[in-house]
């Protein structure tokens, strides 16, 4: 299925990955072109599976956000805990390159699949591990989500109206769950370029929270200097940078995001709004006497930059806006798509997000060479069950 | 662990380039040169990039100094500075969209990773207009989904889209190094600000697609809210099942009243349950009791105070020590290992010696 001429193309990934910062972040290897096996079982499922779910038969199969975070994957159903199904998960990951898993820390080890138990038999394997504070460290078993990130990495300090309480991305973005699927899937490509040189696999350890504080990299240096005046208060939409940058009202009830960035544009926008001695003031007034999108366009034809803020609902009706972001398969679903382009190669959903268990038997025959009275016998022992006990 | 130390990056400044594309490319640049490469940041003109704050001590930027941890910088003015470029002989140039000699670099067999501000799509159309991170972020709903309901949508603090956009930029450019290592194509990798915030805000996509309510901004009526501690805020999660260890963590509160209210009542029963114990509590005390009972609490910490913080210290993930400039490593290990990159340069220090 997968395509050849993709740059991960027979790479084999065992994907434990669960919700946003594991499973999306082992999509994105197999949207590269690796064969890429989420490994569940009939009593521990990736938890998206629950979500918006809708009733009746098969529910575990048909969330929209399982399906955005799972497709180009196949499905192994196997129960970790039963001695057959322990010895086909490490036999799978032996005979793989890389294993991508966030359980809570020690649960791999606890079960003997951890990253020594795998090296010790496959030396190459690149075993990444995404967790919320890292393999090491007297926090490293502490429960976080991404909102708790959010304050611990330092993000929601430098977030929120100004002078109010910090403010954190909350379930409808979960920024922190977003970016470790960005970059994690980067590293795990070096890694594995890695290995390819050197022919010794390891343990990547990948921990959400230092992503977040990475990313206020600037902030940190400038608190290690001393520096007077360093950016730690918040400031709504201020970004230090900006004459004025905020969100104003329009007639229509929808916002618009304007920035005045320099005094060309700060002149631009006098001459179309007049002098005023509060410049925010005065632009809040003109914006609220206008629809968005006129006050938008009327603004940008000035020279200041003025834009619409949209919500998903704008985005589903704007294909051209949501290029590569977004794609819809044969099967007339909606999937998410990748955050860049690859010239010469569009993106492809080649198989829509699996049902539980359904490459079970390909897989079990293909690559851990079982024959049809093993898996007959794998399925009769329970070892190999796809239909979720909470549904049984 | 260097897996990129056999090949060359070229970070292309041209004079006039958007400072929120120059700091995604500043960010794909770090990147790439903390997992080893040689990257030479070409500049020609005035790099934006020194004047985004904050400032360090001495008035240099913050920003610039982060973004160029590991790189050899080389000033160089208009055609020497594609020249130069092509000298180096890069697997890769990092530029942004519209570039003059963008072909030049396809054609030399460079793999190009370009940034830009739109789908390409939409680039043609929207080439003359004004634009900036906000606007773009307002673009992409990212915008509506921070901040209170009925009030204005919220930026993220610091440079979240464009660094967003340039992790994008990373994977799409180890993508390119590994093909090439296959079978000697060249891909080229297209980044827009854009697609990016519209990837990271999927669950607004199918929030819209479909019954059920849409997803916007729920504020700190959310279940997920900021509480008030003695010394400052932290983030609390309620989930269903927490319902034992929560009676643990605030014992003496009358949790058990919760579990006969309606489920979308609870969690703002909670918080107001809840608000008063988090007040009489500095934020290590909340942090200490959350920790015992397994619930997810997070203190909202300053920049600053990552610096003393005891899960970053064991995990030496700073580099320098106390009283010295510091800045956070790449966050990852290898077999426990941290990446060591070269120190930042200072911007006079550039020069045309590296490549020459």
């Amino acid at each position: 299925m997968s395509n050849p001429m993709l740059p991960l193309a027979g790479t084999r990934v065992v994907d434990f990955g669960q919700l946003t910062a594991g499973a999306n972040m082992a999509a994105m290897l197999a949207d590269l072109g690796a064969d890429v096996i989420k490994v569940e079982s009939a009593s521990y499922f990736d938890l998206f599976r629950y979500s918006k779910r809708e009733p009746g038969m098969d529910w575990w199969n048909k969330s929209p956000y399982f399906k955005f975070t799972n497709r180009n994957k196949r499905s192994l159903a196997i129960d970790l805990k039963h001695p057959k199904g322990h010895e086909l998960a490490f036999e799978l990951m032996c005979r793989s390159d890389i294993v991508v898993e966030n359980f809570r820390r020690g649960v791999l080890d606890g079960l003997g699949l951890g990253p020594a138990a795998v090296a010790a038999r496959n030396p190459a394997i690149v075993f990444a591990s995404v967790s919320c504070q890292g393999e090491t460290g007297p926090n490293r078993m502490h429960r976080t989500y991404g909102c708790t990130l959010d304050a611990m990495g330092g993000i929601a300090a430098l977030t929120g109206y100004a002078g109010e309480r910090p403010a954190i991305t909350g379930a409808e973005l979960n920024y922190p769950d977003q970016v470790v699927s960005l970059l994690a899937a980067g590293f795990v490509i070096s890694a594995l370029r890695e290995v390819r040189r050197t022919g010794k696999g390891g343990h990547l350890d990948i921990a959400q929270r230092e992503i977040v504080s990475f990313l206020i990299g600037e902030e940190i240096a400038a608190a290690s200097s001393g520096a007077s005046g360093a950016h730690e208060a918040r400031r709504g939409n201020d970004d230090g940078m900006a004459l004025l940058q905020d969100c104003f009202p329009a007639a229509d009830g929808h916002w618009l995001a304007v920035s005045v960035e320099n005094e060309r544009e700060a002149a631009a926008l006098e001459r179309l709004i007049g002098p005023a001695p509060d410049r925010r003031e005065a632009l809040c007034g003109w914006v609220a006497a206008r629809s968005s999108n006129d006050a938008a366009k009327t603004l940008r034809r000035a020279g200041v930059v003025a834009w619409p803020v949209l919500d998903g609902r704008d985005l589903l009706a704007a294909p051209d806006r949501v290029g590569c972001s977004l794609k819809h398969g044969d099967d007339g679903m909606l999937y998410k798509g990748m955050p860049y382009v690859l010239e010469g190669l569009p993106f492809v959903i080649r198989r829509p997000a699996p049902d539980l268990g359904q490459d079970t038997g390909d897989i079990l025959r293909e690559i851990l060479e079982k024959s049809d009275a093993d898996i007959a016998s794998l399925d009769a022992d329970g070892v190999t069950n796809d239909i979720p006990k909470a549904a049984a | 662990m260097k897996p990129f130390s056999d090949v060359t990056v070229v970070e292309l400044c041209r004079e006039g380039t958007p400072v929120h594309l120059r700091l995604a490319m500043a960010m794909t640049g770090r990147l790439i040169a903390d997992q080893g490469a040689r990257l030479l940041c070409v500049v020609s003109g005035p790099d934006r990039l020194e004047h985004v704050p904050p400032f360090l001590d001495g008035g240099i930027s913050g920003t610039y100094a982060f973004l160029t941890v590991g790189k050899e910088i080389v000033a160089l003015s208009g055609e020497a500075a594609t020249e130069g470029a092509l000298a180096a002989q890069p697997v890769a140039v990092i530029l942004a969209e519209g570039d003059v000699d963008r072909d030049r670099f396809a054609a030399a067999g460079i793999a190009v990773v370009e940034l830009a501000n739109w789908p390409k799509a939409m680039a043609e159309e929207l080439a003359d207009e004004p634009v900036s991170d906000f606007a773009l972020a307002a673009s992409a709903g990212f915008l509506d989904v921070v901040g209170e309901p009925g009030r204005a949508p919220l930026r993220l603090g610091g440079h979240q889209l464009s660094y967003s956009a340039g992790m994008s930029a990373f994977t799409a450019l180890t993508a390119a190094v590994v093909q090439r290592d296959l079978d000697g194509r060249v891909l080229h990798a297209r980044v827009s600000l854009l697609e990016t915030a519209v990837w990271m805000n999927w669950k607004a996509i199918v929030g819209a697609d479909g019954p059920g309510p849409h997803t916007t901004r729920a504020g700190n009526d959310a279940d997920f809210p900021v509480l008030r501690c003695k010394d400052g805020w932290a983030a609390f999660v309620y989930t269903p099942n927490q319902f034992e260890r929560l009676e643990g963590m605030f014992s003496g509160l009358p949790i058990r009243e919760m579990k006969g209210l309606p489920p979308e009542e609870r969690s703002r029963w909670l918080k107001a349950a809840v608000e008063p114990w988090f007040a009489e509590r500095t934020r290590a005390e909340v942090y200490a009791a959350a920790r015992e009972f397994g619930i997810p609490v997070g203190p909202v910490y300053a920049p600053g105070e990552l610096l003393e913080d005891e899960q970053y210290l064991a995990r030496d993930f700073f580099t320098g020590s106390p009283g010295t400039l510091r800045f956070p490593r790449p966050p990852m290990t290898w077999n426990g290992a941290r990446l060591e990159s070269r120190p930042a340069p200072v911007p006079a220090h550039a020069t045309e010696e590296s490549i020459l």
